[in-house]
Parts: structure tokens; C-alpha cells; sequence
């Protein structure tokens, strides 16, 4: 079987995980207790006036594009032995992921109004990539234990 | 679908490791196999015949409702 070949190099996935934790948690802390880089101020002269945003800040938005960039590095990076048997596992994860994002959407949608809905649309983002992740290594786990097993 | 790997490789005298690196896939690959739990390719199946040196048939065959 031809091997995906639009996969990331597997080092890539080391570098994902490094930075995911630094950026989740600045992603927490711009979200939820408005911490903010002053480094990262802009002046009035930025598109964000021109929107009329409150937001002068753009220590969110590096915290976001942080979490997608780490994310996107962990999840399609190759294994080390990335074989047919890894991608098969691979794409069901990735099947099993759309399935929750589109539940979850529809439930988020008859259960959060207004800001909330807003806020939940924000932590949906993730919401793709994050149960790729725990059902690919999930699965990858259950198998190396059952390798322990059978050895 | 059934498959025979097993005894194949213990007349054969190969480890599940020795088998997936003349393959070159990994040992969970040839595992998941063994116990009916992943279908190789044809190209896989093909490799692991052509390492023992057997038709393909003889290490796998089709079971009703396949």
C-alpha cells in the first residue's frame, strides 16, 4: 500500500507537543484572566480600530494560532514506524473526530445562546484536532499494550 | 478473512519481529494481523507470502460473509 505522503517528517511531531503546553496555557490565560503581552500592543493605527474593536492586544490571537500550529505539527506528523496499519488507524481517528465535531456542534448549538454560543464556537475550533489525538493514541496505546501482551 | 500467519512463522522459525522488519512494517502491524484484527494490502499480503515462500492462498483464505 502507497503511504501517505502528505504527512509531516516525525521530528515534527516533537516540536508540536514542546510547544503545545506553553501556548494551551497562554491560550487559558489570554481567555480566561485577560492576560496580555504588552510587547504585543498595537497602536490605533491597526485594523483592529478600524473594526472597532475593544481588542488592542494581540497576545490572543499568537495564543491561537500557537495551539493550531502545534496542534496541526502533533497530529500529522508521521509516527516513527508509520506503516498501513498506523494509517488505517489514522484515518478512523480522523473520521471519529468529524463525528464528535459535528455532535458536539449541533448540541452546542441547542445548548449555549448568545456570549456563551460565541465561546463555545471559540473552544470548537479545537475540537477536531483535539479528539484526533486522543482516540489515534488511545488506539495506538491499547495496541502496544496488547504487543506486551503477546510478547 | 483467516489467516495462517501464525503457524507459518513458528514452522519458519520467525519472531513477529523478525517478520515485520522483512516486511518493513511494524510489529503491531503483523500482530493486529495474526489476531484477525487489521487486513493487509494485497501488496502487504503478497510481501509476507513471498517471505515464506507460499502462495498467498495458503496464508490467507475467505470466510463466510466476506
Amino acid at each position: 500500500m502507497k503511504l501517505s505522503k502528505i504527512l509531516l517528517p516525525s521530528r515534527f511531531k516533537l516540536i508540536g507537543w514542546i510547544l503545545l503546553g506553553p501556548f494551551a496555557v497562554l491560550t487559558y490565560m489570554a481567555a480566561f484572566h485577560e492576560f496580555t503581552f504588552d510587547w504585543l500592543d498595537v497602536g490605533t493605527q491597526s485594523l483592529s480600530t478600524a473594526f472597532n474593536f475593544e481588542d488592542k492586544n494581540l497576545t490572543n490571537e499568537l495564543a491561537i494560532l500557537g495551539v493550531l500550529v502545534s496542534l496541526f505539527l502533533v497530529s500529522f506528523s508521521r509516527e516513527k514506524e508509520e506503516d498501513e496499519f498506523i494509517q488505517k488507524i489514522r484515518l478512523d481517528s480522523l473520521l471519529i473526530a468529524c463525528y464528535g465535531y459535528f455532535l458536539i456542534n449541533v448540541l452546542g448549538t441547542l445548548i449555549f445562546f448568545g456570549l456563551d454560543y460565541l465561546s463555545f464556537i471559540f473552544f470548537n475550533m479545537f475540537t477536531i484536532p483535539v479528539l484526533f489525538l486522543v482516540r489515534f493514541h488511545w488506539v495506538l496505546m491499547k495496541e502496544r499494550k496488547n504487543l506486551d501482551l503477546a510478547s | 478473512m483467516k489467516n495462517t500467519l501464525k503457524i507459518e512463522r513458528a514452522r519458519q522459525n520467525l519472531t513477529q519481529q523478525d517478520l515485520a522488519e522483512k516486511v518493513q512494517v511494524s510489529r503491531q502491524t503483523i500482530n493486529s494481523i495474526e489476531a484477525g484484527k487489521y487486513v493487509p494490502s494485497t501488496v502487504l499480503a503478497l510481501k509476507i507470502s513471498r517471505v515464506f515462500g507460499v502462495p498467498v492462498e495458503i496464508l490467507f483464505e475467505l470466510e463466510e460473509g466476506d
